[in-house]
């Protein structure tokens, strides 16, 4: 019976690139169809992939991701998936090619369209920088049954980066509801990378984990004849218990019998996972209800300026002198800027009552954020908080400000058949 | 006063669970898995949506649903309306709410029947 074994080498748009290698390495030890996986979309991004800059960066992104581990994945036969085909999955599977012929390296690359919409103006103004459907597996299938070792995608949902590779190995029909939902937890819990590895798990006392320096990666296997999914991790450091996976399990998740995804609803409520050895946890129970007739969307929005600044305070009354510079600062905006209503948080302090705590903090950082449409009312805001230097508390010092352009993302829903997810082959690489 | 009249010794839930914070849009979840398994019935009265709006009480978020998965010792708790509008737009320090589950697993409840002394809990990780 068939197996397939997929690995992830990136969490996020910026992971390291050895984790790549670490996965492909890892993936060499098991037999069967393999794949690797990099998960690299955040919801910003395809609002900062869409300037001539922007494209630059993705391209150089995925190049970058590729070189870290093409040879061992070429030598060992070895697929590679990755949604950092961002805002443009053709521009950017065309740039792999090249990348690969100067390598001598003769790979063929597909990719995956169908998640973009058109910009509605009328829905969000003229600041509407982009509008994508979280599309399903479907265009994937297609790409790796037309021949491609290399599959670039866009916005597909992160776990269909894995149910792909499982419904083309395993042959599954898009209405085994089971199947795909327990591919989709694969998805799910290896599609942040090192997380569910002992990433982002290590805490003092008995959360110890072993050489988080170079965590390994994480390995999802699924075979045709049987409901385990086996989650391990063979090499590198971290470690993969079932308490880390359970809390990658639900990590971003709202409703678990109700995860809503493109290609079915996954209802991980009645989920049971075992150690089955070291680095290695056996889960089954995952059930899947038949796919939403909608998709969600996310129109990325130009939403203006955040300005940030800080000052910090030391010593015994610090906590009280960060207090009064704040209502200083309040105080000066109701004069100047009444429509100003920035956002303080005492950093050193954040949870605490501040007005009502025996706590005394040594050291504490007043910040400000704010946001607005115009960036001279964020240098007003500034020059108000920079004058707290001469004007302010006693002891403040290091103040930082800084401003940057804000995005923000707008969710929607399109029915199914307005982003239907299609997979192509570049033609040049046949 | 006997020792049966003491009131019960106060812990923070992070001695008996792990949990890890999640964001989506302005929603927060927050997961508090049991290190043991047979803490999870005294996690699961003591460790209520109640506890969860206290800890939250300083920033309310709109609401605080719980969901229960008994078969891996699990409660999800999920925030709606605490990520000041959404990640993109969140003028918190921490626009993603990522150090917030500490902030839940920092709450005290009261100690488990049999509770002698941190040291002895909670039980090596599994696995390891």
């Amino acid at each position: 019976m068939t197996e397939v074994h997929i690995a992830a080498g990136a969490g996020f748009a910026n992971d390291r690139r050895e984790l790549g290698e670490i996965a492909a390495q890892s993936l060499t030890l098991f037999q069967g169809r393999r794949y690797l996986i990099f998960e690299c979309l955040a919801e910003r991004t395809l609002a900062l992939a869409q300037s001539a800059d922007g494209r630059r960066r993705q391209i150089e992104r995925a190049i970058s991701y590729l070189e870290a581990c093409i040879n061992t994945c070429v030598r060992n036969d070895i697929r590679i998936i990755s949604n950092f085909g961002g805002s443009a999955p053709r521009e950017v599977a065309e740039a792999i090619t090249g990348f690969l012929q100067q390598n001598n390296l003769w790979r063929k690359v597909g990719y995956v369209l169908g998640d973009e919409l058109p910009v509605k103006v009328d829905d969000h103004g003229a600041g509407a920088i982009a509008r994508n459907a979280y599309i399903g597996a479907r265009g994937i299938v297609e790409a790796l049954a037309a021949g491609a070792d290399i599959v670039v995608t866009g916005r597909v949902a992160d776990p269909s980066l894995v149910v792909g590779p499982v419904v083309h190995e395993l042959r599954l029909k898009w209405s085994q509801w089971d199947r795909l939902a327990q591919a989709t937890l694969a998805g799910h819990l290896i599609e942040c990378g090192t997380q569910v590895c002992g990433g982002y798990f290590a805490d003092s006392g008995n959360k110890t984990v072993p050489g988080l320096a170079r965590p390994g990666a994480p390995i999802a296997s699924i075979s045709g004849d049987h409901e385990r999914l086996i989650l391990s991790k063979p090499l590198g450091g971290g470690i993969l218990t079932t308490a880390t996976v359970k809390e990658q399990l639900l990590y971003e998740i709202h409703d678990p019998a109700c995860y809503l995804t493109p290609d079915v609803v996954m209802d991980i409520s009645d989920v049971s996972m075992h150690q089955s050895r070291a680095n290695q946890v056996t889960l089954t129970g995952c059930r899947g209800l038949p796919r939403p007739d909608t998709l969600k969307t996310l129109t990325c929005v130009d939403n203006g300026w955040m300005g940030e600044a800080e000052i910090s305070y030391m010593g015994d009354t610090s906590l009280e002198r960060a207090v009064m510079a704040k209502s200083i600062l309040q105080e000066r905006l109701d004069l100047i800027a009444p429509e100003a209503s920035p956002h303080f948080d005492i950093i050193g302090a954040m949870y605490d009552d501040v007005t009502n705590s025996q706590y005394r903090p040594r050291d504490v950082r007043l910040r400000m954020a704010a946001a607005s449409t115009d960036r001279q009312d964020i240098q007003l805001l500034f020059d108000e908080f920079e004058a707290l230097y001469l004007n302010g508390p006693a002891g403040g010092g290091g103040i930082r400000m800084t401003i940057s352009a804000r995005t923000a993302t707008v969710e929607g829903r399109v029915r199914q058949h307005e982003a239907v997810s299609r997979g192509y082959l570049l033609e040049e690489t046949l | 006063m006997t020792a049966e009249n003491l009131p019960a010794e106060m812990i923070p839930i992070r001695y008996l669970a792990h949990g890890r914070a999640g964001d989506k849009g302005d929603r927060l979840n927050i997961s508090v898995i049991a290190f043991d398994d047979k803490h999870f019935g005294h996690l699961k009265a003591h460790v209520t949506e109640e506890l969860c709006l206290q800890a939250f009480a300083l920033d309310p978020p709109g609401s605080v649903t719980r969901y229960v998965l008994p078969k891996i010792g699990a409660m999800n708790f999920v925030l709606e309306g605490a990520l000041g509008g959404g990640v993109n737009v969140n003028l918190k320090l921490d626009r993603h709410g990522k150090t917030l589950g500490y902030v839940l697993l920092d709450m005290k409840i009261p100690a488990p029947d049999g509770w002698i002394d941190r040291h002895d809990f909670p039980p090596a990780l599994p696995g390891v």
